[in-house]
């Protein structure tokens, strides 16, 4: 009970509340603000799963991204609002802010070891969102035009 | 319309891609507004070249070409003024109004209410106490990151006010907020200074222009791309001074 509470329910809370601080932070207001933090919270929620069950941890980052990503464009049809105001508040627990600052905080500390380790894991993390990203705005025009497709045939018939 | 018409028109387009790229907007979702809006007047062969720093925009419209340029010197993303300048290019598009009506079109949906100062440093506080959570800091380290992220704000217009740009209040940005969090802690209202640290720096970290100069280069905008990404380095870089700065000063080793 313990560790359903410490491993999975805390870390999504605070990523929902960080979620929405950004979604604050860019001057965002009214409902969206809560669709963003439950964003925050289902991305970061795949995260921790896709660890779970073994994934690579980049890979773990992309498919994160790529559900984030789904959601926000959902959101961004349901609200028409243009998607990146949803992109990047409910991705913002993924971006490896930390990595990026303690990497550099090695390379002033003469930490060489630190600053490679943390730098390379920081940009692969960011090139891994972006790809999720990326993957996530394209799966999301698939399977819009295959619905599309699929009502047309259907008004056919 | 007459030639002096699609003048305003190339101008109230390229105000539109400045303001939507100062508030966030993607290159490709900028380039794309500005060459909707001159095509709608009747401009043609649009050429819109924008990265994070300027845009070019080019159209020929009844023989004569147009050239204009805008400067971009900040950002200030704002999903608000996004939402809106999406919704009123669509409409631009769609009906054409007057050009002369364009620019206070612009001006009355760029008219967005702030937040306060004082609002504003709540929500620093907010995100600053919710990372420090996340990175599995404790009950009392989330206050103290919160009251340093919260004063943070004001330390921040302060230095803006007094004319410092984003590197400046980066630098003493962080070493402020590695001086509370080491001072508090020592004082024994916190635990872990690292976690403070971490929590308040989110708010000023670039990983945001990390982000998108990933995704500009996914987007095959490669010279945005570079931009972003070299933004992103160099405040990281700046960020880091700044608190090891502090930490040298105040005797102290981080992580």
């Amino acid at each position: 009970m313990k560790e359903l509470l410490n491993v999975w329910f805390l870390p999504v809370l605070w990523a929902a509340l960080g979620s929405l601080g950004f979604g604050l932070l860019f001057g965002m207001r009214s409902k969206k603000l809560l669709y963003t933090a439950l964003g925050g919270a289902i991305t970061w929620l795949a995260y921790l799963l896709a660890v779970h069950l073994g994934l690579r941890e980049d890979l773990s980052y992309a498919v994160s991204a790529c559900i984030g990503t789904l959601y926000s464009e959902v959101m961004a049809r349901v609200h028409k609002a243009p998607v990146t105001t949803f992109i990047i508040p409910v991705n913002i627990p993924l971006i490896p802010g930390g990595y990026l600052f303690y990497s550099f905080l090695g390379l002033l500390e003469r930490n060489t070891r630190q600053f490679v380790d943390r730098g390379k894991y920081a940009l692969g993390v960011a090139g891994a969102i972006a790809l999720g990203i990326f993957v996530g705005t394209m799966l999301f025009r698939f399977i819009k035009e295959a619905l599309g497709l699929f009502a047309k045939r259907r008004k056919a018939h | 319309m007459t030639q002096n018409d699609f003048g305003l028109v190339m101008s109230a387009a390229l105000d539109m891609g400045k303001i939507l790229l100062v508030a966030g907007a993607e290159i490709y979702r900028t380039e794309d507004t500005i060459k909707r809006i001159v095509s709608a007047y009747g401009g043609a062969g649009a050429q819109i070249n924008a990265v994070p720093s300027h845009i070019i925009a080019n159209a020929v419209f009844e023989g004569r070409e147009y050239t204009l340029m805008r400067r971009i010197k900040y950002t200030d993303t704002d999903v608000e003024i996004l939402d809106r300048l999406n919704a009123l290019s669509r409409r631009i598009c769609a009906e054409t109004p007057a050009p002369k009506a364009l620019a206070g079109m612009i001006k009355q949906a760029t008219d967005v209410k702030k937040y306060t100062a004082v609002q504003m440093s709540f929500i620093y506080a907010f995100v600053s106490a919710a990372f420090t959570l996340f990175f599995a800091g404790g009950p009392a380290d989330a206050a103290v990151s919160a009251f340093t992220g919260g004063t943070l704000y004001w330390l921040m217009q302060l230095i803006k006010r007094t004319g410092g740009n984003r590197v400046f209040v980066d630098l003493l940005g962080s070493a402020y907020s590695a001086f509370m969090a080491v001072t508090l802690t020592r004082i024994g209202i916190g635990y872990d200074a690292d976690k403070v640290i971490i929590g308040v720096v989110m708010v000023l970290i670039p990983g945001i222009e990390m982000l998108n100069g990933s995704r500009d280069f996914i987007a095959g905008d490669i010279q945005a791309g570079l931009m972003h990404l070299a933004e992103a380095l160099f405040l990281a870089i700046i960020i880091a001074v700044g608190a090891a700065g502090m930490f040298a000063l105040m005797g102290t080793k981080a992580v």
